[in-house]
């Protein structure tokens, strides 16, 4: 919503004022204003307050909007509304109601605006706070006002021309003091940066302080752990030596009771190793030399009774076992060349038969081949003849033959053909004729029946007529046939030349005729065979003679030895050698048995000479036991034996418990050097129960004590562990560093922006102090007319946050606030300083009623009387209310200023 | 073969880092173990006689268990070696009060300069010739104000002698910001006539004199913090006589710290444009990188920038950070703009009728007008309680820089949004 205003300077003036449930006012109206001073005369509670504050709300709007006091305790809503002139004479009627929210309208002519809670606009660059602070005024505002108001209004007076160009200073300083006390503060205010960093330090020295007893406390831990691993070490060492003593225990005691035990057995066993040469089983031994004694003499007499059973066998060989025993060798050989002799005999007969068989294929043979048979004389002439000779003229006399039978055939054939070839002329001229009527009758007949028996006929007579030609050829044949002769006869003297050369090669002899006239292979086969049965016969006939000188020299030597042998012969030279093999066989049993007769004696008088031995063995074995026996204790040889025996068993009892040891412990000297050790030591290794007792309960306690210690050096190691996953003291130290660093930094930054701050306030100060002079001026001004002259000036201090006035009786300038003025004289520096501000503010702008409420109670009758004389120059430019519960006031008001008194009735009434 | 040794100081393990990112802190301590642990492995590689730890080996008296375990490793490796540790206590680790010293469980090898009093130890080849003597002292509170030096023997024979101490060297430029503490001369150390100088204190390498005697700050071994910034190490010295040393630089891979201005922002048109500018800084670092340290980079932005919102935008800052820092492939990245402004030409408004041209004139008037400034310095300053006038007025006119501009982007209307 905007007002239209066209040039500045415009005054505003309430022309009336009304109410409908506001405050204490109720339903309320006003009578119509004056433009110059209006007085609000009443008694307390009769609604001035109220009217001040319902101008305000008229301008500004409904503050609060919630819980607003002027709403009416007993009604829901508030209302006002005013009538507003401005200096054109345009009314504006402005109506504000509140109730759940604010509401406002504005009303011009037909135009109508929508205020809700908005300030109209003739204020729109007076802001409420300086409006309340300059143009309305109470008796308790009327001192220097709230530091940023006053910076506010400062900026408002210093606008100028570049004003729109800068931030308003008091916003520039605010937001430096705002962002320098975020960071730093000299006192205890607020929690800036710098706080909350020093805290976060204060924290993280808590913290160094437990880290570095943490640090400590691992350094702590390791001297303990390195106690510890000592008293542990201390620990294993003792549980060592209980070990150590309870090991050896165990180890050694069973070997010093066995040592004990061996001790007193060998103690028991005596002198035992005199009788090492006794065997174990003496008793045993004595009986078994007893028995052995009996055993023996019985051996002795059997073997004396073989001794002479062999003497009677060596009797059984004779002088003629002898004899023959001498001529062994040669009977020997006779017996051997006994199956040549048989050989020979058999192949005798053999060949006798051989002779006879060939003899008679010889004969067979030969009345085949030669004229009158075989005879002996011819065997010369045929081993004489050549086989491979003969068979070559045989050879030569069968080709020779054949050639002549060829040329005989050819002769034969050459014959035949003369004889069978001649034809008769006649045939000539019937062959001619057929041939001529034929083809004549072929000519005329045609192809008729006739005319091909013609043709027939016709090839009839052509063949008739080649066949005589044929037969004309035959005059060379006997030319060849008499060549033929010739040749033959060529042939036939070889033929008998061959032949003659067959007789000679057969060596005269006698073949038979038909075989001799046509030699052949048989021939020559024939021949063969007789050539080879002749040979045979004559090889039969030399083994022959062979065999029989052979068998006569058998014949004589086997005589010889049956001579030699006293036999007497048989004819047949076989039996000979037969007997002469028999008693051979014979004299050689016999020598066999005397000669086992002959060992058997020997063998016999050894047995009685070892028998013999035994016997004096045993019967010494038996006297030299009996004799070591002797100095055992007892009275007879059994209980002799009897301590033996106990002797014995305790000194192999000794013996197994060494080697039990030896077993346990190859190294047994070691152990029992170990054991004499200690027992030289006397007392220290007392092998006893109690003793190994008391070291395992000790080793209890240390492995109790261990297990303690142990635990308790996990438990060290795993706090180390945990202690050492704590903040370092130099990590914290870092960030305590870092944040002090920040710490720097931010007080650097907060100094800077403080020294700007300051710098920018001293540059407005100057800034004012070249440039702001007329405010002030004004309001000495004006203080000096109130103060009747006494103090004529008014100065902003450096800090722009007091004023001073100049006295003008004796010069000094008195600070307004310390100085201690009166409380009347500071009311009047204050209020000509809003007055002189108000005027400069609207200079440009909008002209707005000046408001008093009872602002001149504490003023005396001088100063009073000349701010009335101030307020009528005042309202004469204005509008001014002025509200006061003084009568007198208001009407001296009415009378100096021409105001209009404007009477209120207290509610209550 | 002469007698062989690394010299080091300043080493400050559990140094306290001062980061907000826990895991960054940690990170540090871890780097700060490691690069003690590279330099021990230095000296193992190269197989020197001993080694010199000339002070602040650690950085208060409070070691971490972690630290104490580290630290006592290191020192049985090089015992298990036959490297002999000599080591000379600082003002930051001083004997009397340090409870590591006393209750750590030092091997054999090494050996403490308990004392301000100098101690001498000679050092003997394999065949048991005397190869060099090194005399130390250390420091017995943390603010040992004494002249140490000038109580040092002075070398006899032909024995190279070696000067182990952590001093400040009095009149050496660069070492104004240290405490003074056992402050010596040049003078003083030359008087001695020891053929090298083992220094500590000083957190920057320096070689105060090359020859007769050499004289060496090692600087120390990681840098911490953007104050202590470049490529640490060690340094290797090889003393054959006494005339004949050679000392060389050994940088030790850890971390580096590295700060890079950029002004030139008055044309850089929009964000992209920026980070294109900032990553190009990458060059500035390769000489670190090419040793293997990682990089901690400051970037601090300057003067009027176009992008002043943009930039001062907590969003638009992380995410440049983080695409610069990736961009650069490096650890660590800060970019400071606390000291751009507004493009705000502040000649239009001096000595304008208003009120800036007012506060302008002011605050050119308080570069050199004391009484101004101390008129109108704050009532309270939260820096500065107890400091007398001079200080208080050095503490001011710290604080004025730029504040013209932040003056004029707060009272400008639309400047400050």
């Amino acid at each position: 919503m905007r007002i239209p205003h066209d040039k500045g300077g415009i005054q505003v003036k309430f022309k009336k004022f009304g109410t409908n449930g506001f405050g204490c006012l109720g339903k309320w109206e006003s009578p119509d204003l004056n433009d110059g001073m209006v007085v609000f005369y009443g008694p307390n509670e009769s609604g001035k307050t109220t009217i001040f504050k319902l101008i305000s709300t008229i301008l500004y709007g409904w503050d609060p909007v919630s819980s607003n006091p002027l709403i009416p305790y007993d009604a829901s809503s508030a209302e006002c509304d005013a009538c507003i002139e401005d200096s054109a004479g345009e009314k504006y009627m402005v109506h504000r109601r509140l109730k759940s929210r604010a509401q406002g309208t504005m009303v011009t002519g037909d135009k109508k605006y929508e205020l809700a809670n908005r300030p109209v606009d003739f204020v729109r660059y007076i802001p409420s706070a300086i409006f309340n602070e300059l143009f309305a005024l109470t008796l308790d505002e009327l001192c220097f006002p709230d530091e940023g108001l006053w910076q506010k209004i400062q900026d408002r007076l210093l606008g100028g021309q570049y004003g729109n160009m800068f931030n308003p200073i008091v916003d520039v300083v605010s937001k430096l003091d705002d962002e320098a006390g975020s960071l730093w503060r000299p006192n205890r205010m607020g929690k800036p940066k710098d706080r909350q960093l020093a805290e976060s330090c204060k924290k993280l020295r808590i913290e160094l302080e437990e880290a570095e007893k943490n640090e400590r406390a691992m350094e702590q831990i390791e001297k303990d752990i390195i106690n510890l691993k000592s008293e542990i070490d201390g620990a294993v060492s003792k549980k060592a030596r209980c070990l150590q003593y309870i090991n050896r225990y165990e180890k050694l005691y069973p070997v010093v009771k066995k040592l004990r035990a061996i001790e007193e057995y060998t103690r028991l066993s005596g002198n035992i190793s005199d009788y090492d040469s006794i065997p174990d089983d003496v008793q045993k031994v004595l009986n078994e030399l007893d028995q052995s004694r009996e055993n023996l003499n019985h051996e002795y007499d059997e073997a004396v009774k073989l001794r002479q059973n062999a003497l009677l066998k060596c009797e059984v060989l004779s002088q003629s076992d002898k004899l023959v025993l001498n001529c062994k060798d040669e009977i020997e050989s006779i017996i051997s060349s006994y199956g040549q002799v048989d050989s020979d005999l058999r192949s005798m007969e053999s060949l006798d038969g051989e002779i006879g068989s060939l003899k008679e294929k010889l004969d067979s043979r030969g009345r085949e081949v030669l004229e009158g048979g075989w005879k002996d004389e011819y065997s010369k002439p045929l081993i004489e003849i050549d086989e491979a000779g003969i068979r070559s003229s045989i050879q030569s006399f069968k080709s020779v033959n054949l050639k002549h039978q060829e040329q005989e055939a050819v002769i034969s054939g050459l014959r035949a053909k003369l004889s069978s070839w001649k034809m008769p002329a006649f045939v000539l001229y019937i062959a001619s004729l057929l041939c001529a009527a034929g083809a004549f009758g072929m000519i005329i007949m045609k192809n008729t029946t006739a005319g091909i028996l013609s043709g027939m006929l016709s090839l009839l007579g052509c063949i008739l007529l080649i066949i005589y030609i044929l037969s004309k050829n035959n005059k060379s044949d006997a030319a060849e046939l008499k060549e033929a002769q010739k040749k033959l006869d060529r042939i036939e003297h070889l033929k008998r030349e061959a032949l003659d050369c067959v007789v000679h090669e057969l060596k005269g002899l006698p073949i038979s005729k038909i075989r001799a006239q046509n030699p052949d292979e048989t021939l020559l086969l024939d021949v063969i065979t007789l050539k080879e049965v002749c040979y045979n016969i004559q090889n039969c006939m030399k083994k022959k003679n062979i065999l029989s000188q052979r068998l006569k020299e058998a014949y004589d030597k086997v005589m010889a030895q049956i001579h030699n042998c006293g036999l007497t012969p048989y004819n047949d030279i076989l039996n000979n050698v037969d007997m002469l093999k028999s008693r051979l066989e014979e004299a050689s049993e016999h020598f066999r048995s005397f000669k086992a007769a002959k060992l058997e004696i020997e063998g016999t008088d050894d047995t009685i000479s070892g028998i013999s031995d035994k016997i004096k063995n045993v019967d010494y074995r038996y006297s030299s036991l009996k004799e070591k026996l002797e100095p055992l204790n007892g009275d007879s040889l059994d209980s002799k034996i009897c301590s033996l025996l106990k002797m014995r068993k305790y000194y192999g009892r000794a013996q197994n418990l060494k080697e039990e040891l030896y077993h346990d412990d190859p190294d047994i000297g070691s152990l029992v050097e170990e054991i004499k050790s200690y027992e030289s030591k006397g007392g220290s290794w007392e092998f006893d129960d109690y003793s190994v007792s008391k070291a395992r309960v000790e080793l209890e306690q240390v492995d109790r004590s261990l297990n303690e210690l142990n635990e308790k050096m996990g438990s060290l190691k795993k706090d180390i562990e945990q202690r050492n996953m704590h903040k370092k003291p130099g990590d914290i130290k870092g960030l305590i560093s870092e944040l002090e660093n920040e710490r720097k930094l931010v007080a650097q930054k907060r100094d800077r922006l403080s020294l700007i701050k300051n710098i920018i306030i001293e540059g407005d100060r100057v800034y004012r102090e070249e440039n702001q002079p007329d405010v002030l001026q004004k309001a000495g001004k004006y203080l000096d007319i109130i103060t009747g002259g006494k103090y004529n000036n008014i100065y902003s201090e450096m800090n722009g946050n007091s004023l001073a006035v100049k006295n003008s009786m004796d010069g000094r300038i008195l600070d307004v606030e310390q100085n201690h003025l009166s409380r009347g004289t500071r009311e009047q520096i204050y209020l000509t300083l809003r007055i002189a501000s108000a005027e400069h503010i609207e200079k440009n702008g909008e002209v707005l009623p000046l408001i008093f409420d009872e602002v001149l109670v504490n003023w005396d009758g001088f100063r009073r009387g000349n701010m009335i004389k101030l307020l009528k120059d005042i309202s004469s430019r204005r509008q001014v209310f002025l509200f006061t519960c003084h009568e007198s006031l208001a009407y001296n008001l009415s009378d100096e200023c021409d105001a209009q008194v404007v009477e209120l009735m207290c509610n209550k009434c | 073969m002469g007698f062989r040794f690394v010299h080091m100081a300043d080493v400050h393990l559990d140094t306290p880092f001062s980061s907000r990112d826990e895991g960054l802190r940690k990170d540090l301590r871890d780097k700060q173990r490691q690069s003690f642990e590279n330099a021990i492995k230095f000296a193992l590689s190269e197989n020197v006689d001993a080694i010199l730890i000339a002070g602040d080996l650690f950085d208060n008296d409070m070691l971490s268990f972690a630290t104490e375990k580290f630290l006592q490793k290191q020192m049985e490796i090089l015992d298990q070696k036959g490297i002999e540790v000599f080591y000379a206590p600082g003002n930051h680790d001083p004997f009397g009060d340090s409870y590591c010293l006393e209750g750590l469980k030092w091997p054999k090898n090494v050996h403490i300069f308990k004392k301000s009093t100098p101690e001498s130890y000679t050092v003997h080849d394999d065949c048991g010739k005397p190869v060099s003597v090194i005399v130390g002292a250390g420091h017995e509170g943390s603010r040992e104000g004494r002249n140490i030096v000038s109580e040092f023997p002075k070398a006899e024979g032909s024995v190279p002698y070696i000067g182990l101490i952590h001093a400040f060297v009095a009149g050496v430029s660069g070492t104004g910001e240290y405490d003074r503490y056992a402050p010596c001369s040049m003078e003083d150390l030359a008087s001695k006539d020891y053929s090298y100088w083992a220094l500590g204190h000083i957190h920057s390498r320096m070689e105060l004199n090359r020859f007769k005697p050499t004289i060496v700050y090692p600087g120390n071994l990681m840098g911490r913090n953007f104050g202590e910034e470049g490529i640490k190490g060690i340094y290797e010295v090889e003393i054959n006589d006494i005339d004949d040393i050679k000392a060389v630089f050994h940088p030790i891979p850890s971390v580096c710290f590295t700060t890079i201005s950029v002004g030139n922002l008055k044309e850089v048109k929009d964000l992209s444009a920026l980070e294109s500018l900032l990553v190009k800084c990458g060059d500035k670092f390769s000489d670190m990188r090419s040793i293997g340290s990682e990089i901690f980079l400051r970037i601090i932005l300057k003067g009027q920038c176009p992008l002043y919102d943009d930039i001062l935008n907590e969003e638009n800052m992380d995410y440049l950070t983080e695409t610069i820092r990736e961009a650069l492939k490096i650890k660590y990245l800060e970019i400071n703009a606390e000291n751009i402004t507004r493009k705000i030409d502040l000649d239009e408004y001096r000595g304008g009728p208003h009120i800036l041209g007012t506060v302008l004139s002011i605050i050119d008037k308080l570069k050199y007008d004391d009484d101004l400034l101390l008129k109108l310095s704050p009532r309270d300053l939260a820096i500065g309680r107890g400091l007398d006038d001079d200080e208080k007025v050095k503490y001011l006119r710290s604080l004025l820089e730029g504040i013209d501009s932040e003056c004029a982007s707060r009272m400008i209307k639309g400047a400050s949004k």
